[in-house]
């Protein structure tokens, strides 16, 4: 008996189902004509080093040894403009290996270059002995080529098929790169025995898709059955530029990502690999590299609670003071060995031993650890801001790459995570703020918000004294900061030298405050000289001398993609400047206040009655992390507002 | 002989680059959290046999030294590491932990111009979580056939003291060496029946090392000793006893490798059977080569110093920097041109070659062509240079040129203040106090030259006009560039035009506005205190500014400190200026000669670039 499975591809995210008018472009690897080498119509991409004529994927399911494999075969063809296009001749292929048995393969690699040398085309091909195979880690390898006979007005092509048992990595396809593309195809072969869905970056309309099933019967186990076929194609798809402020290339190039849904097994039993996010957690929570990591976690520090008095000490402390010890007592006893991840990839016994982790051993950890001392702590699963944003609607888990932890004390939640040092409880790195994170827990799971609402804040105190015969205002100046802003000072020892360098004369040593606990504000103190300006006998100075920002950062007029400040900022200026007898502010900048949805600004100048001194005092928010591109006019118009007032001058006369 | 030599000289290129794998980007401040206790290296020679153990202790202080517990051992595919341990021992004295076999990983080192070497370095980390903790960790590498012998340094980090080093060097009694000893006490020498045994011993303070600007290379600043072996078999037999017998040896290697095939023979015959002289000959072969051949590095096998044949360049149409010379060379010789390789230092910045101390001391080589009145040089890795150009990258020191038993130092010409000199003329309208114009029109050489025309070839337009914004006058004003032109591709300079709105320039005082002039493109230095290195400037450093400026009838417009002159060892500033009618012209000259000079010569150095900021701060334009 056969039973005949009907091809399953139903969970397509988008689905077209027509067929488009526009005609699929076949080509063979090779076939580069004279007329192609001759064709110098290129005007358009007057700005690129080079162009993709063609590039194709072709994946299909083999059986291999009873079990089946991707192969998936490539081919590309690039015409070459520029000589800063020559490097897009030098190839590299990654490709990874797990173990003997579960090792993606590259093979058939061909590479020629088609020139015209005379008005005749000339052919040159890679030698299979120029083709070099770098390690990069354990896992990680990478076949390296350049393709001989290369130069400007150049036309080559390399092709190479990848073979890999990882059947959840399916290889995804970018329509896009940094150079423009002429046609981009990728045609998938399915068999019933995997479900794939995919999501569609960038991507409104395909210029061709179409689906089929395959002609001829194939047959695995016992069952004879067919493959579906599916082709997806787009034409002059621009290149993808470089833009400041945002999160991740990642997030906006255009491309096809595909996810394993299900297994459906020749016996009909079907595996769930993903439908939902509930299952997502379930199985996470089942597995031995994390849920049982937390268990077993938890279990090790009961016993290493008997002899480790810190950890004695800790479990008298209240619950939210417990809490804090305990994410320090982890900082402080484990390295972080810089590598993200979700699942821990040793046992507890030995990341004890070896002190050292990664992102997901050493919160998994610490998890375990505060629900050992009563304390109620779940894993969130969230996206690095250069890994790239999170779809709340697709449950894929390779949207994420790394874990933070949410921990609930008398009703109320804090975030924090065990990798950072100089970072207080309750705060995450700056790179983990992306969008929301997942809360891994059955009755907990839900999605958490990772923006920060308090803003980080930069404070500037200055009391000074004018001093008319150097023309220099003297004094004190203190520097607060926090959070980011104090980690960014702390690991960048050399900034206040160089803020001051330009123009301040030091008055002794500059004074960092020893902070053992990162939740404490950090303070730089110093004494310094400052210069004025002197003209026709009056003094100038802006009340913030140069601290306060007078230009605008927002240079370009428009702007199509978000401002991403990651976190929201808050800077003060507080000045007391007095000026000796005998001279008198002829004028002073004028206050000015507004506040709205981006922005709150403040600035207020005042003489004391004595009116032989000012104080100014000024705050700025910006209130948003992100910024959209709709609001970028308005809130470059406020920062400019906010320039002019600080640029501002005050003036002292003598009389 | 040619198969057997591949091997061999593989090694050559590891261990002429061992000095430049001290990480140097490691921060230069010292911070206590780890420290060097001992650093023991011994090397054993036998025949044509080099064994080197290697033992290192570091004590860990606090978390922030953790980066020293992340070990590179480099090796190559032929010199495997042996007998690897690593072990922790806690502040108590007792081993805690010790490295497990498969947890140091081999991982391909290649550097990033090349697109392979067959380099590898073992990584590892151990590390504890109670400070403070000792890693300790040993290991053994053996070479056979060595052109080099060691380049030892006390230095494992830039940021981390070295308290106690030493380096053993045990040798048969008739064997010859040449040492070259660098900020460090001379070897004490043993002789033990028959062997020689030489000691150094070293240490090494991280505060006494910084990275800072007109500084010389750090390798020239740090203790070091460089040893060679007198006569050395490596390939073929060669001898380090001058230069001559160097140069013959480094003839050998390449001999027959000018195998041109015939269809390149008749395009070089084409190319150059109408033209008249060398010079022009040479141009119509060096464009040829440019269009047509690209720069790869591919270091395995005999990625040392043999070139790739020029057989294999035609067919492939790259190589590395050998092999391009070697086929340049040939096209040359072709064309009845002879010309010299020479083994060169490249750097803008470049460690200076020890003309008594011949040795493999080069990264790169070019070509040099002797004409009737000159010497013609060719860099043949890039396909963008002018022809004839040598740029910061390779002048003004010293080389080894290349020629069998008539091998010798040359002196690489120097760059002149007119080769380097950025030209600015700077046509300023004043219409009002609030609508001031300029048009700017600049011509760039030397090293800006070179920066812009790189971004010119290889960035996109957007990515080159950031980087002209930033060399232009007045960079925060609003610009646009107007042009950028290189006028034939061996022109050795190219013009800026832009234009800019000022209005926003200046400063107001109450109803008055005062202009100052633009800022000299320079960095910033340190104070005298804080100077830890001598001064170098490899090259002139050459700003003319000539500023046309001219002002609306209807506002008054006054010039201070128009004329001003401070003159020094190191250079001379100057601003001259003329009124003609409502035009004010000023000219503005800043120029640095190239040299050296020691740390104690810093105070006259800062001193001279502060009085040019106060004059500069004092000429002003007042409009009223």
């Amino acid at each position: 008996m056969t039973a005949y499975f009907k091809p399953l591809f139903a969970t397509l995210l988008f689905v077209f189902c027509l067929s488009l008018n526009a005609q699929r472009e076949k080509i063979k690897f090779g076939s580069v004509s004279l007329s192609d080498l001759q064709n110098n119509d290129f005007e358009k991409y007057a700005d690129a080093e080079a162009v993709v004529l063609f590039d194709g994927g072709v994946a299909n399911f083999i059986e291999e040894e009873g079990r089946f494999i991707i192969v998936f075969e490539r081919t590309r063809r690039i015409k070459i403009l520029t000589k800063a296009g020559l490097d897009l001749s030098n190839i590299n292929i990654p490709y990874y290996q797990q173990d003997m048995r579960n090792t993606e393969l590259i093979y058939d690699i061909k590479a020629t270059s088609h020139t015209l040398v005379n008005g005749v085309g000339q052919k040159n091909e890679l030698n299979k002995s120029d083709i070099y195979d770098e390690k990069i880690n354990d896992n990680w390898h990478q076949k390296k080529f350049a393709i001989p006979g290369v130069k400007e007005g150049s036309v080559i092509e390399y092709t190479y098929i990848l073979k890999s048992p990882f059947m959840f990595n399916l290889p995804d396809w970018e329509f896009q790169s940094k150079i423009p593309t002429q046609y981009s195809e990728y045609e998938v072969h399915v068999v019933p025995f995997y479900e794939y869905t995919y999501l569609a970056q960038g991507i409104k309309n395909f210029d061709h898709t179409n689906s089929y099933m395959g002609t001829g019967s194939r047959r695995f186990a016992t069952l004879d059955f067919k493959e579906m076929v599916y082709e997806f194609a787009m034409k002059d798809i621009p290149a993808f530029t470089d833009v400041q402020y945002i999160t991740s290339m990642n997030d906006y190039i255009i491309k096809m990502d595909w996810q394993l849904a299900r297994i459906i097994r020749p016996n009909g039993s079907k595996e769930e690999i993903m439908t939902t996010w509930d299952q997502m957690v379930e199985s996470m929570l089942k597995s031995e590299n994390f849920g049982k990591f937390i268990k077993s976690s938890s279990k090790s520090v009961e016993k290493m609670i008997k002899d480790d008095h810190r950890l004695q000490q800790i479990s008298k402390l209240e619950n939210f003071e417990k809490a804090e010890a305990l994410t320090r007592y982890v900082k402080e006893s484990y390295n972080w060995n810089r590598m993200r991840s979700k699942y821990a990839s040793k046992s507890v016994k030995d990341f004890l031993k070896e002190t050292t982790g990664s992102a997901a051993e050493l919160n998994l950890f610490l998890i375990g650890m505060l629900r050992a001392f009563d304390i109620e702590a779940y894993p969130v699963l969230l996206s690095t801001r250069d890994h790239g944003k999170i779809k709340t609607d697709y449950p894929f888990e390779s949207f994420f790459n790394t874990l933070a932890i949410l921990i609930e004390v008398d009703q109320e939640f804090y975030l924090t995570e065990a990798t950072e040092k100089e970072l207080e409880f309750g705060k995450l790195p700056a790179e983990y703020l992306n969008e929301k994170g997942l809360i891994i827990d059955k009755e907990k799971q839900g999605w958490v918000d990772l923006n920060i609402t308090l803003p980080s804040l930069e404070s500037e105190d200055m009391k000074l004294v004018l001093n008319p015969s150097n023309l220099k205002l003297e004094g004190k100046f203190v520097k607060t900061l926090t959070d980011y802003e104090a980690l960014y000072y702390k690991r960048n020892k050399g900034l206040i030298q160089k803020e001051l360098d330009n123009s301040y004369d030091l008055i002794g040593d500059i004074e960092y405050s020893e902070t053992s606990s990162p939740s404490e504000p950090y303070t730089v103190k110093y004494e310094a000289s400052y210069p004025v300006s002197t003209f026709e006998g009056n003094i100038y100075f802006q009340p913030f001398l140069n601290k306060a920002p007078t230009g605008n950062p927002l240079k370009a007029e428009e702007r199509t993609y978000p401002v991403d400040f990651t976190y929201s900022q808050k800077k003060q200026f507080n000045t007391t400047i007095e000026i000796p007898n005998g001279y008198s502010f002829t004028s002073i900048p004028e206050s000015v206040q507004f506040s709205n949805s981006l922005i709150d600004f403040s600035y207020e100048v005042l003489l004391d009655p004595s009116k032989q001194k000012l104080i100014a005092i000024s705050t700025y928010v910006l209130k948003k992390a992100v910024y959209e591109p709709k609001e970028y006019k308005q809130l470059r118009s406020y920062l400019a507002q906010v320039a002019e007032a600080y640029s501002k001058q005050v003036t002292v006369e003598k009389q | 002989m040619r198969a057997n030599s591949f091997i061999l000289l593989k090694t050559i290129f590891l261990v002429g680059y061992l000095c430049c794998r001290i990480p140097l980007s490691a921060q230069s401040k010292n911070d206590n959290s780890a420290e060097v206790l001992t650093y023991d290296k011994k090397i054993e020679v036998e025949g044509k046999n080099l064994s080197i153990w290697v033992d290192v202790s570091i004590q860990i202080n606090n978390p922030d030294g953790h980066h020293m517990t992340q070990v590179a051992i480099p090796y190559s595919a032929s010199n495997k590491i042996k007998d690897l341990n690593a072990s922790i021992i806690d502040a108590s004295g007792n081993e805690v932990k010790k490295l497990k076999k498969r947890d140091a990983v081999d991982v391909s080192s290649i550097s990033g111009y090349s697109l392979y070497e067959d380099d590898f370095n073992k990584v590892f980390e151990l590390s504890y979580n109670q400070y403070p903790y000792v890693l300790k960790y040993s290991y053994s590498i053996s070479y056979n056939g060595f052109l080099s012998i060691d380049e030892w340094t006390p230095v494992i980090a830039l940021s981390t003291n070295t308290k106690k080093a030493s380096l053993t060097l045990t040798t048969p009694t008739d064997f010859k060496l040449s040492v070259k000893e660098q900020k460090i006490n001379p070897a004490i020498k043993n002789v033990e029946s028959d062997k020689v045994i030489y000691k150094w011993a070293g240490t090494y303070t991280a505060e006494s090392i910084k990275k800072e600007v007109f500084a010389p290379p750090i390798h020239e600043l740090i203790p070091k000793v460089s040893i060679v072996p007198l006569n050395f078999e490596y390939g073929p037999s060669g001898s380090f006893q001058s230069w001559q017998s160097y140069g013959e040896w480094l003839n050998q290697l390449s001999y027959g490798l000018h195998d041109l095939p015939e269809s390149e023979k008749q395009i070089v015959r084409n190319l150059t059977k109408d033209l008249p002289d060398i010079e022009s000959k040479a141009n119509a072969l060096y464009h040829y080569l440019q269009d047509n051949i690209r720069y790869i590095n591919v270091a395995i096998g005999i990625g040392g110093m043999l070139p790739y044949p020029a057989s294999y360049v035609a067919q492939n149409r790259y190589g590395d920097c050998k092999a391009l010379t070697n086929y340049m060379q040939a096209l040359l010789a072709e064309a009845g041109i002879e010309a010299f390789c020479t083994d060169v230092y490249a750097d803008e910045i470049p460690i200076d070659i020890d003309k008594d101390f011949p040795s493999q001391q080069f990264n790169h080589v070019i070509l040099a062509i002797p004409t009737k009145t000159d010497t013609l040089w060719l860099e043949t890795t890039s396909n963008i240079n002018p022809f004839g150009y040598l740029g910061t990258f390779t002048q003004n020191r010293k080389a080894l040129l290349v020629n069998s038993s008539q091998s010798k130092i040359i002196q690489i010409p120097a760059m002149t203040n007119v080769e380097t000199q950025r030209e600015t003329r700077i046509y300023i309208s004043i219409q009002g106090k609030n609508e001031i114009s300029a048009k700017v029109n600049s011509t760039f050489r030397g090293d800006d030259f070179e920066t812009l025309l790189y971004y010119m070839k290889n960035e996109s337009k957007s990515e080159m006009e950031r980087f002209v914004k930033l060399k232009l006058p007045y960079e925060q004003s609003p610009s646009t560039i107007i042009k950028v032109n290189q006028h034939t591709r061996d022109s050795q300079e190219i013009t800026v035009d832009a234009e800019m709105n000022l209005s926003d320039h200046g400063q107001q005082f109450g109803e008055a506005k005062v202009l100052n002039l633009p800022r000299l493109d320079f960095p910033k230095i340190e104070r005298p205190s804080q100077r830890k290195s001598p001064l170098f400037f490899p090259y002139p450093i050459h700003y003319k500014d000539e500023f046309e400026i001219t002002i609306d009838e209807n506002i008054e417009g006054t010039l201070s400190n128009g004329t001003d002159k401070v003159e020094s060892v190191f250079g001379s500033f100057s601003v001259t200026s003329e009124r003609v009618n409502n035009k004010i012209i000023l000219t503005r000259e800043f120029s640095i000669k190239s040299g050296r000079y020691e740390t104690e010569d810093y105070t006259g150095f800062f001193e001279f670039i502060s009085s040019i900021n106060e004059s500069r701060a004092k000429t002003l334009i007042t409009l009223k």
